[in-house]
């Protein structure tokens, strides 16, 4: 009995890293796609954010320490995203092959170009702002082509014996998702201009890409939540406009969106943002012909 | 004879100037291949100098002219770049304007010695309160009068060091002046999940003693904590070692050797008079949003009750969180703290318990309620207080909280507070713990 109760607390104590996967901890789940795309049988990937999770404002888990303290590499999205909750899981982690400035430590942010980098002077009573400029980069796919590139540099530089693999991987990916990205465009040919609302600037990479107007925001500023006020204005903006859609993130209160719509019969379309934002969405390709689905039956 | 000799003069006359005339004609035809290579070479020039013109024009043009967003940075329809397994240096030591991306180039974010500062944060805490009976005591931090209290303005200062160490430093402003409430470093690179703290910083006996005042989940203290540390909390000059098990679910043990100066527990005079300090921590994620914790803490030293005078400090707490979206969630913490002190003449032992239920149903709103009582064992005191609260967020910068408390101390008539408390925050997202 004895022997059993070490045995229990010595397999308790030994690291469950008996693989020798490179692991890869990535903020989003998006990053998870892509790092599973081009690290393929050579890396275990694990998410921190779920796609249906709101990535500005996580809860630092203990769990979510620990995860970082067994990774290899951390690929985060930078511009201030993680802000709010990475640096305290960092410190915790206590591992320093992840800590900011190692090359284990990657900003998938690098190389992308941003977009509403603010100008001038900026402060809170613009909302919250990230004053690096709009996040949410991954929403476009020729953004994907650059962050797996990156990816596929660093998972190179850290684990050299599959360099090759992941080179190799890398223009595999790249080759299917330009071919993905040539089927998408002829498909978005049909909504060039059309105007739209949405809740939060999560979609800007998206409709600059797609060629959509984004005419109006629920949000009067970022992180602030609209006013009835701010809903009439947009009433009058969407009859005046004629607007046919409000497109809401998944993981926002859809009831100003619902508002809109019963006062004037706007289209809601409550939309996933990130991979796993919904069930079936499991590669970052299968998030792109959700949206661009989903948009085109409505619009 | 004569005559063969001048049909020989004839004939090498006749050769001489065939042959002159046929070299005459040979080099006006090179002359002329000359002539017209170079008037080629004249159009080809020119036409050069016009592409080069228009080439230059062009570019005067695009210099004058911004950058359309996608052309500023990586053009994403260019070719990919081919993937090279060359060292990329890290993020810092790239050269500020441009960097290089195999065969592109892109703008990185203009910026200077800026950068480097440390993250300034400022959080004041005010409030208003009633009282039904006025407290004896001033407790620090806690909204003490029946008025207007400055219950803290923290001003904090964070950053990253060296590869090796960061350093968080706190600095609180009260109605009594300023003081420092931690500057501490922590390690960041030590291996197989050790780590090192030092500085002056607030001991982790307990959830909630490690918490600043803006964290804390009331308007006021707990009781237990208020009753064993006073208002400054368990805060002490020393160094931390903890270590994170390689287990599957979070646990980490803390090990803190402190001066000893936390006045009531471990104020002892002599030299060696130190606090020891340990706890153990372990958490679990029972469902992707329910986060359960568990605590356990010990504190050892010397009371200046007299010389070589014991205390004993014991804590376990226990949290349960759910929180599956930003805007909703249930958190249910309790925390008993027990406390032997060795005094002349025997021995005293006091305890006492907090538990509060806090919940959030919109962005905005928030509602809570928290029990605490203080006489678990009982010394000669004991009491107990009920706490509903209600919050409000404006943003998640501002925030607006309001509550009362029905407070039944022995010896006292039980007594009525009312309190509206204001926190803003200045600065980049305070990062907490857990």
């Amino acid at each position: 009995m004895k022997q059993k109760i070490l045995f229990l607390i010595l397999s308790l104590l030994v690291p469950l890293n008996a693989s020798a996967k490179l692991k890869v901890v990535t903020t989003i789940s998006d990053l998870a796609a892509l790092t599973q795309e081009i690290g393929g049988e050579f890396v275990e990937v694990k998410s921190i954010a779920r796609g249906d999770q709101d990535p500005h404002y996580l809860e630092p888990k203990p769990s979510y320490a620990v995860l970082l303290s067994r990774a290899d590499l951390l690929i985060e999205v930078g511009l201030q995203l993680e802000t709010g909750w990475l640096p305290v899981l960092l410190t915790q982690s206590r591992n320093p092959k992840v800590q900011f400035g190692q090359p284990g430590h990657l900003s998938a942010a690098e190389g992308v170009a941003i977009l509403e980098i603010p100008t001038g002077r900026i402060d809170r009573s613009m909302g919250d702002i990230h004053p690096e400029g709009n996040p949410h980069y991954w929403l476009n796919p020729q953004n994907g082509l650059v962050i797996a590139s990156q990816i596929a540099q660093r998972l190179a530089q850290i684990d050299s014996a599959h360099a090759f693999d992941y080179q190799n991987n890398y223009r595999q990916f790249e080759s299917r998702l330009k071919h993905k990205i040539s089927e998408w465009e002829k498909k978005l040919v049909a909504l060039k201009g059309k105007k739209i609302i949405t809740h939060h600037k999560s979609f800007s990479y998206f409709v600059d890409w797609a060629g959509l107007q984004v005419m109006g925001l629920i949000e009067p500023k970022p992180g602030i939540p609209p006013s009835p006020g701010h809903i009439l204005s947009l009433i009058n903006l969407i009859e005046k406009e004629k607007i046919p859609l409000v497109i809401t993130e998944n993981y926002y209160d859809p009831k100003p969106s619902q508002k809109l719509a019963a006062k004037t019969g706007i289209k809601v379309l409550i939309l996933p943002t990130s991979v796993g934002g919904e069930g079936d969405i499991k590669t970052y390709s299968e998030l792109f012909d959700a949206l661009i689905q989903r948009l085109a039956e409505v619009l | 004879m004569k005559m063969s000799k001048i049909l020989r003069v004839l004939a090498i006359f006749f050769y001489c100037s065939l042959s002159l005339t046929s070299q005459t004609h040979a080099q006006e035809n090179e002359v002329e291949s000359l002539k017209e290579e170079i008037r080629a070479l004249n159009q080809t020039v020119q036409k050069l100098s016009t592409v080069v013109e228009k080439q230059n024009q062009r570019i005067d043009e695009l210099e004058q002219k911004p950058l359309p967003k996608e052309q500023e940075a990586v053009s994403p329809k260019d070719p990919a770049p081919a993937i090279t397994v060359a060292e990329t240096p890290p993020a810092e030591t790239q050269s500020e304007t441009t960097r290089s991306l195999g065969a592109w180039k892109y703008k990185a974010g203009s910026g200077g010695a800026w950068k480097l500062l440390p993250d300034i944060s400022v959080i004041g805490i005010f409030s208003g309160a009633y009282f039904s009976q006025e407290p004896e005591e001033d407790i620090e931090h806690d909204p003490t009068r029946t008025g207007f209290t400055l219950q803290e303005v923290e001003i904090a200062f964070q950053s990253v060091i060296d590869p090796y160490v960061r350093a968080d430093v706190f600095l609180a402003v009260g109605e009594e002046g300023v003081e420092l409430e931690e500057a501490f470093i922590t390690t960041l690179s030590l291996p197989k999940g050790f780590q090192v703290k030092a500085g002056k910083y607030l001991v982790p006996f307990g959830r909630q003693n490690q918490k600043h005042v803006e964290r804390w989940p009331f308007t006021n203290n707990n009781l237990p904590n208020r009753f064993f540390f006073s208002g400054e909390g368990f805060n002490e000059l020393g160094v931390e070692f903890s270590y994170l098990f390689p287990t599957p679910f979070f646990f980490q043990s803390q090990f803190s050797f402190t001066q000893g100066d936390n006045e009531g527990n471990f104020d002892g005079g002599r030299k060696e008079d130190f606090a020891y300090d340990g706890r153990l921590v372990g958490s679990t994620d029972i469902t992707p949003n329910l986060t359960a914790l568990l605590g356990g803490s010990v504190a050892y030293g010397f009371n200046n009750t007299a010389p070589g005078n014991q205390t004993l400090l014991l804590g376990g707490d226990f949290l349960l969180k759910w929180k599956p979206s930003r805007e909703t969630g249930i958190e249910w913490q309790t925390e008993y703290i027990y406390r032997s002190l060795q005094i002349p003449g025997g021995n005293q032992q006091e305890g006492g318990i907090s538990t509060y239920l806090l919940g959030q149903w919109s962005r905005r709103w928030g509602a809570g309620m928290r029990f605490d009582y203080f006489g678990f064992p009982r010394a000669d005191f004991d009491a107990w207080r009920i706490s509903p609260i209600a919050s409000f967020y404006p943003s998640e910068f501002f925030r607006l909280r309001a509550q009362y408390d029905y407070l039944d101390e022995s010896g006292v008539e039980p007594s009525h507070i009312g309190i509206l408390q204001m926190i803003f925050n200045m600065g980049p997202h305070g990062a907490h713990q857990f």
